[in-house]
């Protein structure tokens, strides 16, 4: 899976500035080591779309050893796994695009707990595409997906 | 034996009848009965033995329907026991699905609370006349545990469990196939193996490392091909007489309980057991292999290989650990594990055995921290019956158990836990008479602990016997009985045996090049495993120590005069260091550089005092990082690099200080006390803070993440906090933050509370009675720093 180094640097928050010297070194070694095992699923409902992707629990066990050793390599490890997650995400995205009628468009993706969204509809959107058996996607009692570099998202058809 | 035949599809043949995406399947066992036992029917009716009623998502965490779980469940066993009497032979099983959610520590749910679902279920089950239970789908070694413990513990019925593999072969949760088959063997189901997830051809090379590292029998359920999407519809590939086909390939691969799951139907399985009526279950090899498992892998033992059990989780006579264990600094205790493992250990030994300490629960805690960040299997080492229960009930995976011993009173306290749960058996050749002198003393206690094993269904390879190591400065002969015990262990008993080496140098000189040279005459006389520190031992040629070891150096004369004058720590090479290294230093900090750091940092240490390497090297080169993030010149990512490098010349500064007896380094202040609120997940935040934080000199201690506000505030209490820092990610967790400084503001305790996280703001802080808001993490240290010059 290819990782863009932009994607990881803004997440980094380091805006559109790229990381160079040891940065750029280390960054590149943890893409390589990152358990990064993506799944994704996607179905529609009518005039929706439901997506839901993630890059696996493993991920997670890395990140928490990392963070314990290294503060920075668990920023570094955080942004591969965002920068990840969104590049599964924007693959199914694509797919989604080609199953679409020649007439059909679909408006900008959109994610459960970016107002006036609420988060609660991670849990039904999951439950829906059977993404826990399917793909190991879950919502924890204070609705935080796990594993945690996971995203549920909605795109909606325009005629 | 003959092949028993399962079912196909539920879910399949009732989306066929109109059940909607998103509707409770088990809701149809009320509202439409008829078409539930017309599915049941036709199963039977196509040559299934066991039919699985509708009860795949009837657990409390999941079934959200119109009913009560007890009346699904009931309906549903009872409409499958009206097929199956329409006809002889006809079993009705008991379908348990996972519930949905992740357990700790992959996800938020309390091992309990998934035993206690399980639990609920499975007693309905049984009151409603069930005569198995069918775990399947599961694709997490904790929560099958928690299922098939819910099984035994509520029902005495046939447990039959079965897990959903990807296409790596792995479960969503990363575990592999023989990691399931060992946990499965362990806690004494009857039949294991694969279901959903794969198409019968990519199930059959799984299904064949499956069938190599168990004995028990296996079933098979795989789905009828890869499901593809047409027209709208899902369809599956695999036609009935092709799924057969591929049935027979996975009987000969040692399945004898064979169906299908999602996108088969009764034509499959009719044409599977027409394909296999007759067939007799293929013949397989036994494994005897001594195997334990954590949930992702699998650590076999083999005499001869003195694989390293860590040991440096163990607090006797390690001061630090020690209190790291009081104060309840988990990152200590993990960051201990992750060395080991990088210094090679292959299975951790946990002991937290603290003169003070509630052992049940910290040991329980313990264990699942490190199993948070590290996949080896663990030794749950102990000596409290409560804490080994406990322990053993929720570690992932097949444990070591450290120990049981020829005692009468031990064995019948260990084994029915072992029994009960599962595990390896550390067996110490010792008894109510003392340990014996000589190896047929050994031999013999091994024997009876063997013997009274057997009384529970323990089998050799369910055991590793510590032949038990004993100091050569007491007893010159201590060793020789010690080799001869694990070479006859080995040879005589077929057992695998195991050492903590280190005792045998107890009292003299040089202790490390002893303990290599009896890890290297263990490992020749048959060891499989040695408790030992990775880092430290491995094996060597030396000839004189050797002596020592077999009883050739009277009193160990010659040992002592040789190591006497040795000296016990390396005397630093290179040149001396100068004033200019202090801005080598400041410049590898500032570009976080940590090997140049921390070298420069050693050899300063060697002229300068570390107050000074501190003071002029290490704080100005974080101060000028510091502002520059303030500022904006620099990013994150430096900071923290900057901030690990610094770190790095702190180590060699302490390391310096810990051969000076002056030594030991302060600290700033009293602790600050740190965590991620009860429910929330997430903790890079607070992570960075962490990291800067202790960057910085003060004295932190990391509670982790999902901490409840109790802990927090008896931490807080009992280490007297200057500071409190509390994260939070998400609005459904800051609800948990108010709710801590509630309870900290009510104890009326003196230490300051810090917030922050993505979605608190000044306005909340304030609102919930913070003392600051820290926007980043380097607000965070500076708060921390008006504290000591408030000098709090």
């Amino acid at each position: 899976m290819k990782i863009s180094l932009e994607e990881i640097a803004r997440y980094m928050r380091m805006g559109t500035t790229l990381p160079e010297g040891e940065l750029a070194v280390r960054i590149d070694e943890l893409v390589k080591e990152a358990p990064i095992k993506p799944k994704g699923i996607w179905a529609r409902f009518d005039q929706r779309f439901f997506l839901c992707g993630t890059i696996g629990s493993e991920f997670d066990l890395w990140q928490r050893r990392l963070s314990l050793l290294s503060a920075t390599d668990a920023l570094i490890a955080q942004a591969i796994g965002a920068a990840a997650v969104e590049q599964v995400m924007d693959d199914l995205e694509a797919e989604v695009k080609n199953s679409l009628s020649k007439e059909e468009k679909i408006k900008h993706r959109w994610s459960p707990g970016y107002p006036p969204h609420p988060l609660s509809m991670n849990a039904e959107i999951i439950s829906l595409l059977d993404a826990t058996k399917k793909i190991g996607v879950s919502s924890t009692d204070s609705m935080m997906l796990t594993p945690s570099k996971s995203v549920v998202a909605v795109c909606e058809v325009i005629l | 034996m003959k092949i028993t035949f399962l079912d196909g599809a539920l879910g399949t043949m009732l989306q066929a009848r109109g059940l909607m995406p998103g509707e409770c399947p088990e809701d149809w066992n009320i509202s439409h009965p008829e078409i539930l036992q017309s599915i049941h029917g036709e199963y039977y009716d196509a040559g299934s033995n066991i039919v699985s009623a509708n009860t795949f998502g009837a657990n409390s965490l999941k079934y959200h329907g119109k009913h009560s779980l007890k009346e699904v469940i009931c309906a549903g066993v009872k409409i499958a026991r009206g097929a199956a009497e329409k006809g002889q032979g006809r079993l009705v099983a008991l379908d348990v699905g996972p519930t949905g959610r992740l357990l700790k520590p992959a996800g938020d749910l309390d091992f309990e609370r998934a035993y206690e679902a399980f639990s609920e279920s499975v007693r309905y089950g049984v009151e409603a006349g069930v005569d198995l239970i069918l775990i399947e789908t599961m694709s997490d070694t904790m929560e099958l545990k928690a299922a098939v413990l819910a099984a035994k513990e509520n029902s005495s019925l046939p447990i039959i469990a079965t897990v959903a593999l990807d296409e790596s072969g792995k479960l969503l949760t990363g575990g592999s196939v023989e990691s399931v088959a060992v946990l499965l063997e362990s806690m004494g189901v009857d039949v294991c193996g694969l279901n959903c997830g794969l198409g019968p051809d990519k199930m059959l090379p799984f299904l064949k490392r499956l069938s190599k590292s168990t004995n028990l029998k296996i079933a098979v359920k795989a789905n009828a091909g890869m499901p593809k999407i047409v027209d709208g519809k899902t369809v599956f590939s695999v036609g009935p007489e092709e799924f057969a086909l591929y049935a027979k390939e996975l009987v000969n691969a040692g399945a004898s309980y064979i169906g299908g799951c999602c996108g088969t139907t009764p034509s499959h399985i009719a044409a599977v057991k027409k394909a296999l009526d007759d067939t007799i279950p293929s013949s397989r090899e036994e494994t005897r292999e001594t195997v334990i498992s954590s949930g992702a892998t699998t650590q076999a033992l083999h005499p001869g290989e003195g694989l390293i059990i860590g040991e440096r989780i163990n607090p006797t006579g390690k001061k630090k650990l020690k209190e790291a264990y009081l104060k309840g600094d988990t990152a200590y205790i993990l960051r201990e594990a992750i060395s080991q493992i990088e210094a090679g250990a292959k299975i951790l030994d946990v002991n937290c055995g603290v003169p003070g300490i509630d052992e049940a629960s910290v040991l329980d805690s313990t264990i699942s921290a490190v199993q948070g960040v590290c996949t080896i299997p663990i030794q749950i080492d102990t000596a409290d019956a409560k804490a080994l229960e406990k322990a053993l009930r929720h570690v992932n995976g097949k444990a070591l158990v450290n120990s049981v011993n020829g005692k009468q009173e031990s064995m019948d306290g260990v084994f029915p836990l072992v029994k009960k749960y599962g595990g390896t058996i550390v067996a110490l050749c010792l008894d109510e008479n003392g340990i014996p002198d000589s190896s047929d003393g050994r031999i013999e206690i091994a024997k009876k602990i063997l013997a009274e094993g057997k009384k529970y269904g323990f089998e050799e390879k369910d055991f590793v016997f510590d032949a038990l190591t004993l100091a050569v400065s007491t007893d010159s002969n201590a060793a020789i009985v010690t080799l001869e015990t694990v070479k006859r262990l080995t040879e005589e008993l077929n057992v695998n045996t195991v050492l903590g080496v280190s005792n045998v140098s107890f009292g003299l000189p040089n202790r490390p090049r002893l303990n290599n040279a009896m890890y290297t005459l263990a490992c020749k006389a048959g060891l499989s495993a040695a408790i030992a520190n990775p880092s430290v031992i491995s094996a060597c040629d030396d000839p004189l120590a050797f002596d020592v070891l077999n009883g050739r150096d009277k009193n160990c004369e010659r040992w002592i005069a040789e190591n006497q004058q040795a000296p016990s720590v390396q005397t630093p090479t290179g040149g001396e260091s100068n004033e200019d290294d202090f801005s080598f230093l400041r410049l590898s900090i500032k570009r976080g550089i940590k090997d140049d750091a921390y070298s420069i940092a050693e050899k300063l240490s060697r002229s300068f005092d570390s107050m000074k390497i501190i003071q002029e090297g290490i704080v100005p080169a974080l101060e000028d990082v510091g502002s520059g993030f303030e500022t904006g010149k620099v990013f994150l990512p430096q900071l923290l690099m900057s901030a690990d490098a610094a770190g790095a010349a702190f180590d060699a500064v302490k390391k310096a200080m810990a051969s000076n007896p002056n030594g030991e380094q302060k600290r700033k202040g009293k602790p600050i006390v740190i965590a991620t609120v009860k429910g929330d997940i997430h903790d890079i935040g607070k992570n960075i803070v962490r990291a800067l934080l202790e960057n910085y000199g003060f004295d932190v201690i990391d509670l982790g993440r999902d901490v409840a506000p109790e802990k927090i505030v008896e931490t807080a209490k009992k280490t007297n906090a200057m500071m409190v820092g509390l994260s939070a990610l998400m609005t459904t967790t800051v609800g948990a933050m108010a709710e801590t400084i509630r309870l900290l503001r009510k104890e009326n305790l003196p230490c300051k509370i810090c917030v922050g996280g993505a979605v608190v703001t000044q306005e909340y802080a304030d609102e919930i009675g913070a003392h600051f808001y820290a926007k980043d993490a380097m607000r965070a240290v500076r708060f921390a720093e008006t504290l000591i010059d408030e000098g709090l």
